[in-house]
């Protein structure tokens, strides 16, 4: 079996899935349980100035029946003592040294007061501290969380203050909540970060009740907006991710927004990130998912034949690249099989109404099966059909051509510029 | 089904083009229209896109073989997956619909014209709706006490109710139908008279006169008809004889059949036979009404028509003679030959149910210039349910010969859209 341990910012762990700073490691009762079920990391709630949250907290976003396609949530930091909190984490380290466990932490502007937390939070014997730059909810207003994170030069400032009083490695949590997260990383690379995590949660809205036309979650006859996370997020995440990676901060990436699985855990990792954290599969199935996180990746790590996660790290980044080095004379087209095809015909409105007039439906004058096909001359090889026909395999892809020597936008541009 | 069931059930429709289901729905639903609005919680577009097309839309929701239509016809069972229920589905809509009160059809303006319809049976009614809907005046008789039809009186117990067929018809009536209960048209009212005092008839009568074995033996206690046997178990009234413990043998191939033989299992018959003279293949009877007579117990008895019903007095046994399949007949299907060579077999059994199918009352008919009635059935336009008298319309089984309430329904709106066509012409 493939080694799964890893070393982050020069923290260790036994696995690359941490518990992300949210309401699974609210306590230390949960943390300690979570690692005993082997969770590698966790990172502690948000330690702040002392909260009060509200009641309700949490709205979902359901799809076709699926409940928790995406979430938010409006809860804030810990709303219990610092004492408390501090008290707990050095425990749970002190039970738990091989585990990787961070202080989550978060501040309005003020040097003195991020010392004095940074200061108490390292004495808990904790690995490293993370700064909560980007939390979109509730504390931005009160010139926390995303309010910092979404300025560059707040984010190398403060990052600076705590990377010059601190001893443990320096974390810097990034919001997505930004025209280009890779102004922020840079900028707190440049303060000093000694690795960076994100995405925090997409600021959002989930729904709004039709009958009382307040939005969700209700806390008695009004909402607040809150921060979006589950499965919905994690293509945002991963963009994210990659930008982060190629942004020239050049530092190590937890990658966090819709992990569920090993398989989303793969694609970060790919993307450049060296481990996940994950808490809204936590918060709908329990902590009990570890053993196929684990137990998954390690098996897909066999069958590629790598020996570690840090063999997989990145490994996707080389075929991400700008749409002016894409080959303009690579060409696919839709082709269906129609044996496996049910005659459901919902390929053709779609390629009709939305795609490029492609595909031909012909009823049956003996009142069978609708049969659909392809006409290849119009086809642009978009996708479309295969992404909504609901038979596994019925349309696929396929090369159209002999292949064309490669040519991308860049190459026409500089043809263009040749023959000016 | 609670409404989050239906919403989650409503996701599973993929939302065909063209779609199947819809092909197969004799009254042409839109399937997948309705269904996407269950889904996106427009309950009342869905009962009006349901209403526009089936006025009985709650009533076929309860008693349509779907597995038959439209959901048997669901492009999820080509991927092995439990088709759509759509039954189910638009049950959902219709209750609420009901419950919610009026059923909302829009009325175009008044146009002055005045038709009638005899019948308030599924033909009957979904021809008046669909003419209240056009804008004309309609008056709707019916000989019996309650109204519905077959809907009322035949349909078996474990499919829909008597009250709950009643009750649909009153909520409709709501679009401004005048109804006539206990008024039989040639005896309170003269065909004469509705002339005079309407543009157009609808004729929605139905079956009158049940077929006879022509046997010997047939007038023997303990030989009944299928028809108001499980009328008098729907509405309560007298059953003509008891089943319970008693050895039931059902003659015929046909829905009626099926319903028949499963309410004498239902009443503790001990025995159960359906003899039919042809085989399954030429068998009117949906399948799955026969799957679920036979898992019941019933037992088939193919190829065997009924001789001589033995008894003294009180029936004690049926003689038959085994049958093979011959040349196809004027209905497509293969004619039963008696097979040479076989002896009669007797079976014992206690009642013979004759479920042979019915033919249109002649008599009611008779004074009527240009309807012509063949073997049982009003003869009409396929396209427009006119009869050869240009203001009489018919529809439904007097028409069909007996099929499904959807039938019935769609061949009254067929008939209630040559009407409208025919009168605003006129104009």
């Amino acid at each position: 079996m493939a080694d799964l341990k890893i070393t982050f910012a020069g923290i260790p762990a036994p696995n690359p899935f941490w518990l992300a700073s949210a309401p699974p490691t609210n306590t230390g009762e949960q943390v300690m349980r979570a690692f005993d079920m082997g969770w590698g990391g966790a990172v502690w709630k948000t330690l702040s100035d002392p909260i009060v949250n509200v009641s309700s907290r949490l709205a979902g976003v359901d799809h076709g029946g699926r409940r928790l396609m995406g979430m938010n949530n409006i809860e804030l930091s810990t709303d219990r003592s610092l004492a408390v909190n501090f008290k707990e984490i050095t425990e749970v380290k002190r039970r738990f040294p091989d585990h990787a466990l961070v202080a989550s932490l978060m501040h309005a502007a003020d040097r003195e007061a991020w010392l004095d937390l940074a200061r108490r939070a390292e004495d808990t014997g904790c690995d490293a501290l993370e700064l909560n730059f980007g939390c979109p909810h509730g504390m931005p207003e009160r010139g926390m969380g995303a309010a910092i994170g979404q300025v560059p030069e707040y984010t190398r400032e403060i990052t600076e203050w705590v990377k010059q009083a601190a001893r443990l490695p320096i974390l810097v949590k990034l919001t997505p909540n930004v025209s280009d997260v890779a102004y922020i990383a840079r900028a707190a690379a440049e303060g000093g970060a000694d690795g960076l995590t994100l995405i925090n949660t997409v600021a959002s809205i989930t729904g709004v009740d039709l009958e009382t036309f307040t939005p969700r979650p209700v806390v008695g006859d009004r909402s607040s907006h809150g921060g979006y996370c589950g499965p919905a997020v994690k293509p945002i995440a991963l963009y994210q991710v990659a930008r982060v990676a190629r942004s020239g901060a050049d530092l190590p990436i937890g990658g966090i927004g819709g992990v569920a699985t090993w398989r989303d855990a793969a694609e970060f990792i790919l993307l450049g990130a060296t481990h996940v954290q994950i808490c809204t599969a936590v918060m709908h199935h329990g902590f009990r998912i570890i053993e196929d996180l684990c137990d998954g990746l390690s098996s897909y790590l066999d069958e590629k034949g790598l020996p570690d996660v840090a063999s997989l790290c990145g490994r996707a980044l080389p075929r991400l690249g700008a749409w002016e080095e894409l080959d303009l004379n690579y060409r696919v087209v839709a082709s269906i099989d129609q044996e496996r095809c049910i005659g459901c015909g919902v390929c053709y409105p779609a390629c009709r109404d939305g795609g490029h007039q492609a595909i031909e439906a012909r009823a049956d004058p003996e009142g069978g099966r609708t049969r659909v096909e392809v006409n290849e001359e119009r086809c642009v090889g978009c996708n479309l059909c295969s992404l909504i026909c609901p038979v596994h395999d019925c349309i696929t892809m396929r090369e159209a051509g002999p292949r064309q020597p490669p040519r991308s936008w860049k190459q026409v541009l500089a043809e263009r510029t040749e023959t000016n | 089904m609670a409404a989050h069931e239906a919403a989650v059930e409503a996701t599973r429709c993929i939302y065909c083009h063209d779609a199947p289901c819809a092909r197969a729905c004799p009254a042409g639903i839109d399937v997948a229209a309705f269904i996407r609005k269950i889904q996106t919680r427009n309950l009342r577009g869905s009962a009006r896109l349901l209403l526009a097309r089936n006025p009985l839309s709650a009533s076929c929701a309860r008693v349509c073989p779907t597995e038959d239509l439209c959901s048997g016809a669901c492009v999820l069972l080509d991927m092995g997956v439990k088709p759509i229920d759509i039954g189910r589905l638009q049950r959902h809509v219709m209750d609420w619909a009901m419950a919610r009160g009026d059923p909302e059809i829009p009325l175009a303006p008044s146009t002055g014209r005045r038709v009638t319809v005899v019948g308030a049976g599924p033909a009957g009614i979904a021809c008046a709706v669909e003419l209240r809907r056009r804008g004309h005046a309609v008056t709707v008789y019916d000989e019996r006490a309650r109204p519905g039809g077959l809907g009322t009186h035949a349909i078996a117990a474990h499919k829909m109710t008597p009250d709950f067929a009643v009750s649909e018809v009153e909520w409709l009536a709501s679009c401004g139908f005048l109804l006539h209960n206990g008024t039989r048209v040639g005896e309170h009212v003269t065909f004469g008279e509705l002339e005079e005092s309407s543009d157009a008839i609808f004729i929605g009568v139905g079956l009158g006169v049940p077929r006879r074995l022509e046997v010997e033996g047939e007038e023997l206690e303990g030989v009944v008809d299928a028809l108001p046997l499980i009328a008098a178990h729907r509405v309560g009234g007298d059953l003509p004889l008891v089943l319970e413990g008693r050895r039931v043998v059902v003659l015929g191939g046909g829905n009626t059949a099926t319903d028949s033989a499963l309410l004498a299992t239902l009443l503790g018959a001990s025995r159960v036979t359906i003899a039919y003279r042809r085989s399954t293949a030429e068998m009117p009877a949906y399948r799955s009404e026969l799957e679920l007579a036979r898992d019941r117990g019933v037992e088939l008895l193919l190829l065997h028509a009924p001789r001589r019903v033995l008894g003294d007095g009180q029936v004690e046994g049926l003689e038959l003679q085994p049958m093979r399949l011959g040349e196809p007949d004027a209905s497509g299907r293969r004619r039963p030959v008696p097979l040479e060579e076989a002896e009669p077999v007797t079976l014992d059994c206690d009642v013979v149910v004759r479920a042979l199918g019915q033919g249109v009352d002649n008599k009611l008919l008779a004074g009527i210039e240009g309807i012509r009635v063949i073997r049982g059935r009003i003869r009409v336009d396929p396209e427009t349910g006119q009869t050869q008298n240009p203001r009489y319309y018919a529809g439904g089984d007097c028409v069909n010969g007996g099929r499904e309430v959807v039938h019935a329904v769609a061949e009254g709106r067929r008939a209630a859209l040559a009407i409208d066509r025919m009168l605003r012409e006129e104009d």
